[in-house]
Parts: C-alpha cells; sequence; structure tokens
C-alpha cells in the first residue's frame, strides 16, 4: 500500500527545480541548491515536531485502572470490573483491554511504560509520512497536525487501543488483497479483537460502513455484498463477554450525549465544551478540518468526503479522546486524497510560470489562494505546536499518577471493607494497590450500568456535607451516609485538586489519612486499621500549621514520576503543584501552612500566580478570628483591608506598613516593623505572634500567647489567644 | 498539467455544514442541565401556603396552629422577644443576659464585652425556644452560632442542649457552626432554602415547615390546579417509609450506628421519636395486622396539620385498637386493666437534658418488667 502511495506519487511530481512554496522559479545554482533543500526542511521540521510530541509523560488517567483489569484477568477472572467495583454487576465487553498494557508493565516495568508513548509516535510518524508523502510542505505540515491532534490518543490506555485499532482498520479497509476472504475477513478479525480489547469499536464500525459507501470501487459492488459484509462486521463486533450488548455499551461510550444519562456528562471524564479542549489540539483539528476542505473545493477529493468530514466533527467535538480518534479518517482522507492527485498540491501552481493571460490570470489567482492556504494552515500549525510545546518535554509519568504516595499510606493495613473514589485515577490507583478493598465504581461503568447519576450526586452531596437523608426534587433520595455506611465504606479517595470535597468533608467523620500527594485518602473515624494513620496525619497538620515548618519544593527521585529525567534537575519547584498543594492545604483548613506554601512562590517571583490563593488564605484567617472572638484583630483587619486594595484609617502607620509587607509574603520584614516601635498594646503583640507562629518561632509564640491569655482573657485578642494555645500542642515531627 | 481550480461555493457549503455540525454538539453540551436539587432547594417549591388553603382552607387553617409551622422565626417577633428580653441565665459558663436593642434581641455575658445579635428563633414552643445569631464569610457562605441559652416550657431558661459541653474558656455566646452545619441547622426547620453552591439564601427562605415541605411537588400541583399529583402519595407509603420520611428531620433509624440504638441508650433516644418508633414491637410485628388494616406510623397518632394532642384518652384508644383481645390475638396488658392509662407505663418521658421532656416511643415493657429486651433491635427492615 504505501509503495503504491509513494509510487504514483513519484510519477506526479514537479520536475521543475523549485516546487516548494514560496520561491519563484529560479535556475543555475539556487535552483539546484533548492532541489537539495527542498525535501530536508519538511522532513526535519517533521522530525522535530515528532520528538516533541513523543517525548512526554505518560498522563492517561486510567493507567493503573487497566493494570488492575489485566491482573484481575490473569488470576482468572474473565469479569475484572466485576471483582473489582462494588457496584458491577455487567460483563466487561473490553475484557482484555488490560493485557496488553499488563503484559508491557510486567516486561518492562513502568519505564517500559513511559516507553510507549515514543515508540507509538514513532510508529505513527512513520505511517503517516508513507502514508503522506510529506516531502511537500504542505504535507509535512498536514501529517505534524496529524501527530498534534492525536497526541493524548497515543499512550497504554484504552484510548491508545481505540486508535491502534482505528488505525488497524483503515489500513486493513484500503488494503488491496489478491486473495477475496482475506479480503472480506481482514476487517471483522480486526473488530473482534478491537471489541475485546478496547471499548469504541462502534466508531470503528461506523466507519467502516461510511467508508464502504462513499469510497469508489472498481466495480461497483452490489448493495447486498456492502450489507453482508457489514452484517460480519456487526457479529464479529460482539464476539465479547457482553455478547450482543457490546455495541450498545460502545455507542454509549463513544457518544455519551446522545443518551438521555448524557446531560449528567458535565462532569466527569468527559465533560469538554469548547473549553475543555487543549487548543492545540483544537487548533490541529481545525487546521487538518480546513486542510481537507481545501482539498475537496480543488477538487482533489470526491464531495463524498463532505459527508464523511460532516460525521467527523459530530464526534470530534464530543470530547478530547473522540478528537484523538478523530484525526485516523482525517489522515486517510488526505492520504487518499494525495495518492490520487499526485503533486498537484495548493502552492505548487505557483511554480509553474504559466503566461499570466486570460484563464491563467485566473488560474493565478486562485495559485495565490493556495499559497494563502497553505501560509494559514503553516500558522495555524506552528501556533498548535508552540502551545503544545509550553507543557514542556518529559519523560516517564506525570506525577498525578504517582502512586507511592498512597502506598506509604496504606503499608501495613490490612483493610477489608469498601473505598469511594472519585474518578477513574484514584480508583485505579487503590486497586491495584490492593489492601483487599474494593472500590464502589467507576465513571465509565457507571456511565455504561445506568448509574452515573447517582454516582455523581453522591459526590455532589459529600462536596456540599450533605450528610442526611433527604428528599430531591424528583423523588430521589440524597445524603451521603445511607450509600456510603450502608456498604461499609471505610475510605474515601479523591483527587487533591478537588478541594471543594475536601473542604466539604472537613467536619465529617472522613479523617485525611496524609497531608500531601496528588490523591488524599480519607480513613472512616473509628476504623482500627486506620486509626493511628488518622492521629498520625493530625499531628502533621499541626505541625504544618504552627510548627517550624516551612515548604521546600520536591526533590527529584530521579524515578518515572519525576518529570525531570534521569535525576538531572535535582528539585523539581513546579508553580501549579505548589499552588495544588497551597489549595489542599487550605481545604483541610490548614491556611498558615498554605500561606508558608506560597510564601515560596513570593520570593522565587511567581507572585501573580500565588496571588489568588493568598488572598483566600487571609480571608479564611479573617473568618477564624470573627468566629471565634466575634471580632477579627486589627492586624488581621488590616492585612484584609490592604488586599482589598484600601486603607484602614484606623490603622497606625506601623501596623499599615506590617500589613503590607506581611500581605506581599515578606513576614520578617512584618515583624520587624512591629517589633521596631517597642509597642506593647495589646492588638500589637497579638500580631507578634501570629506572625511568630507563621514565620516558624512557635515558643516565642507561645509564651506571647499564654501571657495575652492571662492578661486579657476576656478582650477578642486574649480570647483568640486562648484559643490558639489551645490548638498549639505542635509535635515535633522526624 | 491541469491546474487545480478552487470551487468557493463548495468550500463555503463544506466549511458551513462542518461549522453547524460542531457547533450543535458544543451547543449540545452547554444546554441547561436541570439536576434533582434537594426539594428544599428547588425553585419549584417555592410555594406559599395561602396557595394551598384555595382547595384545602381547612386543613391549612388547622396548620396554621400546628407546631410545625412555627418552628423557625425571626426574633424580631414581638411575643418571642417577650420570652427573653431582660432575662438572666446564671450557669456554668457564666451568666447570661437578653437585652432588647431598639427592638433588637440581643444576648450578652458579663465575661465579654460585646453583645451578640439574635437573628432566629428556632422551635416551635412546645419543648424550646434556641435562638441563632447568623453572618457571613468573606466567602459569602453564612455561618452561625446557636447561642447557649435556650427558652423552655414552663418559662424557663437553661443552657441549650451541647452547650452544656461547651468550654469555659475562652468565654462565648454559643456554638458555632460552619457553613454545611448552618444549612443543616435551617434545612429542617425550613420549607424553602435556596443555596448557590453552598450559599444559602436567607432572604429567599421560606421559615417554618409548611405544606410543601412534606408534600413535595405542591408547587406543580398548584399550577396545574390540582390535576398533577403531588410527589409523596402517602398513603402508598409503607408503615416504614412513613416513618422515615418524618425521620428526614426527626432522625432515621438506619442513619444511627448500631451501638446507638440499645436499650441502654434508649432514653438519649426518646428526643428521636422516629428512631424509637421502629424499633417497637408495635411497629415491627404490625405486618401480623396488616390484612385487619390496622397500621402504625407516626400519623396513626399524630396528625401533623393539627398540635399535638395531649390527653391520654385518645391515645389508649389508638392502642387498644390493636390491643383488644377480644378482635385481635394480640397480648394485652397483664398487669394492668385494659382500660388504663397504657402511654404512661409503655410510652414513659423521659429527660437527657435539663428542662427537655421527651416522649419516649420505643414502646416496650416498663422496665420493671424488662427481662428480655437486652438486646440492640438494629435498624428495622423495609416491610
Amino acid at each position: 500500500m504505501a509503495k503504491r502511495f509513494h509510487s504514483r506519487s513519484h510519477r506526479h511530481r514537479p520536475r521543475t527545480p523549485s516546487a516548494s512554496v514560496g520561491f519563484a522559479a529560479n535556475q543555475g545554482s539556487a535552483g539546484e541548491r533548492a532541489t537539495v533543500v527542498k525535501p530536508i526542511l519538511p522532513l526535519a521540521w517533521y522530525g522535530c515536531c515528532a520528538a516533541l510530541i513523543a517525548f512526554q509523560p505518560v498522563a492517561t488517567d486510567d493507567l493503573w485502572w487497566q493494570l488492575s483489569r489485566g491482573r484481575e484477568l490473569l488470576k482468572g477472572n474473565w469479569h475484572p470490573s466485576r471483582m473489582l467495583l462494588v457496584d458491577e454487576t455487567l460483563a466487561d465487553a473490553d475484557w482484555l483491554g488490560g493485557v496488553p498494557i499488563l503484559a508491557t508493565f510486567h516486561l518492562l516495568g513502568l519505564a517500559g511504560l513511559a516507553t510507549v508513548r515514543p515508540l507509538v509516535v514513532a510508529a505513527l510518524a512513520w505511517f503517516s509520512w508513507r502514508m503522506i508523502l510529506g516531502r511537500h510542505w504542505w504535507r509535512a505540515v498536514t501529517a505534524g497536525l496529524v501527530l498534534i491532534c492525536a497526541s493524548p490518543a497515543l499512550e497504554p490506555s484504552a484510548l491508545g487501543l481505540d486508535f491502534g485499532f482505528f488505525l488497524l482498520l483503515g489500513w486493513g479497509a484500503h488494503s488491496h488483497r489478491p486473495n477475496r476472504w482475506q479480503r472480506r475477513l481482514i476487517c471483522p478479525i480486526i473488530l473482534l479483537l478491537w471489541a475485546n480489547f478496547a471499548p469504541r469499536v462502534v466508531l470503528g464500525l461506523l466507519s467502516l460502513a461510511a467508508w464502504n459507501l462513499a469510497r469508489r470501487q472498481p466495480q461497483r459492488t452490489p448493495a447486498i455484498t456492502i450489507g453482508w459484509g457489514l452484517l460480519l462486521a456487526v457479529a464479529a463486533s460482539s464476539l465479547t463477554p457482553r455478547g450482543w450488548w457490546t455495541l450498545a455499551d460502545s455507542l454509549r461510550i463513544t457518544f455519551p450525549l446522545a443518551f438521555p444519562q448524557g446531560w449528567w456528562l458535565n462532569e466527569g471524564p468527559w465533560a469538554s465544551g469548547i473549553t475543555g479542549f487543549p487548543p492545540w489540539q483544537a487548533l490541529s483539528f481545525v487546521a487538518l478540518t480546513l486542510a481537507i476542505l481545501f482539498q475537496i473545493a480543488c477538487q482533489k477529493m470526491r464531495n463524498a468526503a463532505i459527508p464523511i468530514l460532516v460525521g467527523v466533527q459530530v464526534a470530534a467535538w464530543h470530547n478530547v479522546g473522540m478528537m484523538s480518534l478523530a484525526a485516523v479518517p482525517l489522515l486517510f482522507l488526505l492520504g487518499r486524497s494525495y495518492a490520487v492527485s499526485g503533486a498537484n498540491q495548493p502552492g505548487d501552481a505557483a511554480e509553474q510560470g504559466e503566461p499570466v493571460t486570460g484563464h491563467a490570470r485566473h488560474l493565478t489567482r486562485e495559485s495565490h489562494l493556495h499559497v494563502f492556504g497553505l501560509a494559514l494552515l503553516v500558522v495555524l500549525f506552528l501556533i498548535s505546536l508552540f502551545a503544545f510545546a509550553r507543557q514542556g518535554l518529559g519523560y516517564g509519568l506525570v506525577e498525578a499518577l504517582d502512586i507511592r504516595f498512597l502506598e506509604r499510606t496504606l503499608a501495613g493495613k490490612s483493610l477489608e471493607q469498601t473505598a469511594w473514589a472519585d474518578s477513574v485515577r484514584t480508583a485505579g490507583m487503590l486497586a491495584w494497590d490492593g489492601r483487599g478493598l474494593q472500590v464502589h465504581d467507576i465513571p465509565h461503568r457507571a456511565l455504561l450500568g445506568g448509574r452515573l447519576m447517582d454516582y455523581h450526586l453522591l459526590r455532589d452531596d459529600l462536596r456540599h456535607g450533605r450528610r442526611g437523608y433527604h428528599q430531591r426534587s424528583d423523588n430521589r433520595q440524597g445524603g451521603w451516609w445511607l450509600p456510603l455506611l450502608g456498604r461499609q465504606t471505610e475510605m474515601l479517595l479523591v483527587d487533591t485538586n478537588d478541594t471543594a470535597l475536601i473542604a466539604g468533608l472537613r467536619q465529617t467523620l472522613w479523617r485525611p489519612l496524609a497531608i500531601d500527594g496528588p490523591i488524599l485518602a480519607l480513613g472512616r473515624a473509628g476504623s482500627s486499621e486506620l486509626n493511628d494513620s488518622i492521629l498520625l496525619a493530625i499531628r502533621f497538620q499541626d505541625y504544618v500549621e504552627f510548627g517550624d515548618w516551612q515548604y521546600r519544593p520536591p526533590q527529584s527521585s530521579g524515578s518515572v514520576f519525576d518529570r525531570d529525567r534521569f535525576g538531572l534537575r535535582p528539585e523539581w519547584d513546579d508553580t501549579n503543584l505548589a499552588i495544588r498543594q497551597a489549595e489542599l492545604l487550605r481545604a483541610m483548613g490548614l491556611p498558615r501552612a498554605a500561606l508558608r506554601v506560597l510564601r515560596h512562590l513570593q520570593r522565587t517571583g511567581r507572585e501573580r500566580q500565588a496571588d489568588l490563593p493568598s488572598k483566600r488564605c487571609h480571608a479564611d484567617l479573617f473568618d477564624w478570628e470573627v468566629r471565634m472572638a466575634g471580632q477579627a484583630s486589627v492586624f488581621r483587619r488590616v492585612v484584609n483591608q490592604t488586599l482589598a486594595g484600601r486603607t484602614d484609617p484606623a490603622a497606625t502607620p506601623s501596623f499599615q506598613k506590617a500589613a503590607t509587607a506581611y500581605a506581599q509574603g515578606q513576614v520578617a520584614a512584618a515583624l520587624e516593623t512591629l517589633q521596631q516601635d517597642g509597642d506593647r498594646a495589646l492588638e500589637t503583640r497579638y500580631a507578634v505572634a501570629s506572625l511568630r507562629l507563621e514565620f516558624g518561632g512557635s515558643e516565642a509564640a507561645i509564651m506571647e500567647l499564654t501571657q495575652l491569655a492571662e492578661e486579657a482573657p476576656e478582650q477578642p485578642v486574649g480570647r483568640l489567644a486562648t484559643e490558639l494555645i489551645g490548638r498549639l500542642d505542635i509535635p515535633t515531627v522526624h | 498539467m491541469e491546474n487545480p481550480i478552487f470551487h468557493w461555493r463548495l468550500f463555503a457549503a463544506a466549511f458551513l455544514c462542518c461549522g453547524l455540525a460542531a457547533g450543535i454538539v458544543i451547543g449540545w453540551q452547554h444546554r441547561t442541565v436541570d439536576a434533582p436539587v434537594p426539594t428544599l432547594a428547588s425553585a419549584s417549591n417555592r410555594l406559599d401556603s395561602r396557595s394551598c388553603a384555595e382547595c384545602h382552607a381547612d386543613i391549612v387553617d388547622r396548620f396554621q396552629r400546628a407546631p410545625h409551622r412555627r418552628t423557625l422565626r425571626p426574633a424580631t417577633v414581638p411575643e418571642l422577644q417577650a420570652l427573653f428580653a431582660n432575662r438572666e441565665l446564671d450557669s456554668d459558663l457564666g451568666r447570661f443576659q437578653f437585652f432588647s436593642d431598639n427592638q433588637q434581641l440581643r444576648l450578652t455575658t458579663e465575661r465579654l464585652p460585646q453583645a451578640i445579635s439574635v437573628d432566629w428563633i428556632f422551635g416551635s414552643g412546645q419543648h424550646a425556644l434556641t435562638p441563632v445569631a447568623v453572618w457571613k464569610n468573606l466567602a459569602g457562605q453564612i455561618e452561625s452560632s446557636q447561642l447557649h441559652v435556650s427558652w423552655y416550657k414552663g418559662d424557663r431558661l437553661g443552657l441549650t442542649p451541647g452547650s452544656e459541653a461547651a468550654d469555659r474558656d475562652p468565654a462565648s455566646l454559643g456554638i458555632v457552626h460552619d457553613p454545611h452545619q448552618t444549612a443543616d441547622c435551617f434545612g429542617c426547620h425550613a420549607t424553602y432554602l435556596p443555596s448557590d453552591d453552598g450559599r444559602i439564601d436567607l432572604g429567599q427562605m421560606v421559615a417554618g415547615v409548611s405544606c410543601a415541605r412534606c408534600h413535595p411537588g405542591a408547587s406543580q400541583h398548584v399550577a396545574s390546579a390540582g390535576e398533577t399529583a403531588t410527589l409523596t402519595d402517602w398513603p402508598a407509603l409503607s408503615p416504614l417509609e412513613s416513618v422515615r420520611r418524618c425521620g428526614e428531620c426527626h432522625r432515621r433509624d438506619d442513619q444511627m450506628t448500631a451501638d446507638e440504638v440499645t436499650v441502654e441508650a434508649a432514653d438519649r433516644l426518646a428526643r428521636f421519636a422516629s428512631v424509637g418508633l421502629v424499633q417497637s414491637r408495635c411497629f415491627t410485628q404490625q405486618s401480623v395486622l396488616s390484612q385487619s388494616g390496622a397500621r402504625l406510623d407516626c400519623i396513626t397518632c399524630h396528625d401533623p396539620h393539627s398540635p399535638a394532642r395531649t390527653d391520654p384518652a385518645f391515645y389508649n384508644k389508638t392502642c387498644t385498637a390493636c390491643h383488644d383481645p377480644s378482635h385481635h390475638p394480640i397480648a394485652a396488658c397483664n398487669v394492668m386493666p385494659n382500660d388504663s392509662d397504657c402511654i404512661s407505663c409503655h410510652m414513659p418521658k423521659a429527660s437527657t437534658v435539663q428542662h427537655l421532656w421527651f416522649t419516649d416511643h420505643w414502646i416496650r415493657r416498663p422496665k420493671a418488667n424488662r427481662s428480655d429486651h437486652s438486646t440492640s433491635p438494629g435498624p428495622a427492615q423495609p416491610q
């Protein structure tokens, strides 16, 4: 197939020395140089693009879930989801999906999994290069756009398997085999494998049907033959443990918006909307669409491609995963177009050198349009690439998939009951870690089982602290107590980015077992296995809030979980990671600890990123004082006024100056300002003690607060001092 | 060589088709989602009982005197202020004093320089009235303080349940509740409590328990001139479902742990009638009499639209409707005559908090005769 495309293109390649876009037809040495340079530059450009896409860490959320499914299968459980999930009753259609990923893990470890992406990108780059023959800029650019658009699917995940089978199916549909039975059976076999390994087989079925109906046949294929072929394809797709329900499940996973329950997908892994797509992916997809439209408008592609393109739009804008898969049909459309039309590509006509008269004058105008089209394509490509490149290069697994935190938290525990997880990532980590805990549900299986609404409603109840049973407007039952305690839930696993949920759990019996990491495990207070961890976490919380703890960026371990490969960077000072840690601490009711993290950002020139989280922490401290004493201290009030851009007319100049410095993260400067006048007023002493607490001088702070509590127990600052002393049983943590 | 000709119209048409397809998908993702919200916050439930009076005048009229109707009122109500103003309480937490300042009820203590304004009064007064202060934090969420001093039946002031465990130092005027707890408190004492991402709107709240609180879907019922039924068909509920519906505020048995529902803890459970009732053998074994139409749930004895009856004869008659050996093979009392007062022995009053007495709804043999009820029956099973 590839050879045939290649040979056609060679036959139609223009012989003029300067057929690359934008160059006039030159003669002599410049033309000779252009002839040499012409194929290399697009090739090099394409290679750089591929390398940029290849060296990204694995970020797929369902990695651990797929590994767990594979492991269950190897244990002899043919319905892995049923074994791993409490609420699951259905069989898995894609029951083998975890096997290739687990096999890679067993053979090559996590580093092997991290290598999958570069290998897949290399394979795809070779495949798309052979198919599109990117020696022309236009083709090189479109090939690069395909890579960018498909990037999220190039990982060891269910989506990656879907992508691979989709490509395989496209190759099978295009391959021209002499043996009639080979021709008829290759696609059903691919579909059979696809249905058992990955969830979106219906996409292949629909694409195959559309492709067979739309493409030109040397002899017109009778409709009945096409019908029998599709029937065979449907039957092959249904040879899974789910049987005839396989396609229904696949349809629900692939096009969830089409189902009545689809509106619950505004939350969860399918939530997209126009802002849910990474800009680089949306731009690359739009550019590819425009490229194909150009091909159609230039009659380089049959008009029958239009309905296929429209269908691709309907599928692609569902979510990020579907947009990645949409790159496959676009790739085949472009490849077929390039193969058929040869070298007459937009931009080529500019170098023809035809006399500009009459019809030729009209042609020149069209050629300019083609150049404009190529320029637009290149601009979109560059913007996409730049946006993509801003993520930085990396290798390994993203920090969000770091399972070591959970392993450390649960080390030595023997747990027998169940756990609730808020996403497939958290559920997968727990399922892999084992310990005998069964997870309630995950969004994908909940979607298939018609439980997605209940899944999200429960999370909503947890987020808003609706513990007790209550009725909802549709007569459903609400409240998290019954669903969780009825299932003997012992643990909750929450993504640390979901600070609203973590804050909602603060006053419940679910207590954190740790204070950092990509996921937060919360154990049920009173659980004999988890009580020790809960108490230890409380000590850590007190330490980071009131002790002499100061934030330091995580040290690189050179492990596969660090974006810093091979330990080249000793410290991994990621702004987003720091913000996440600060927001987590704040959600756990530790605003002083959060401010310590944010001050690190302020000291290292990232004030803008730390601004809003800092304001929220200061607001929390203000509210705490109002709650405890009926009114906030003067210093706290002045700080909040300063952050709001106002001045407090009642504040002394030293208070104002100290508050300004404090708001900017300069605690030491604020302390110095307050102490330089020797002011021993109650409010000043309380302010100094508060700042010392945040700065790490807890002993001096305790002394000052104790004196305040004794001297003025009924003044607001005295009451605040008493409250703080009551909480200041600061442990020493080694 | 053939030069390409650009077909503008084809390009435009195809571009528009693709754009339309994409726009439809994106628009579909952004359509308004009407997620089921708690009945309390459901916009469709904001209904004044005067609308119900158009067809159910007698019930609505009776209901105005029911305790549920007045279970939450603003502290500016004159008769409520009169119960608190210029009164003091000496307690372990200090001396507290209520006073009225320009029609605003306030609470102070000698141990603190500032007073706190009372914003709401929780309770119908059948047992007690508890003052609550509210404020908005910087995030716009309502927080509250359940003040330490409550009014009790018999015109006495006493510590609010829970305050007896509060720390004496530092001095405080009440127990502070965070936004979630505040929403829970108001949630049981209101018919409509709108919230926006956890921020309750007390300005739009319908205080007190009125029609729509127990009859969700009432607004659609009114809008359809009675054609559309309300969501809850009370007669169709099983006894357990019926009691648990009341238990949504009065506490459900299945929301308590096994060690909380024991005979030894029965006195503490007296406050939660709906929990005690479902532990009773009268309740758990009522299926024996199901064919005769006998049924035991909350509304067997209590009409929620009216004040609770206080005459023992009424309740005794309800008991003997089943416990009549001439009609039903259920054991009659072997200690006292059948026409004696059942309630005083089998449903005595219990108190776990000073000044507060509740009828113990865990119907069982009096203590002197209890020899085989030492194990916890646990949460009731659906019938």
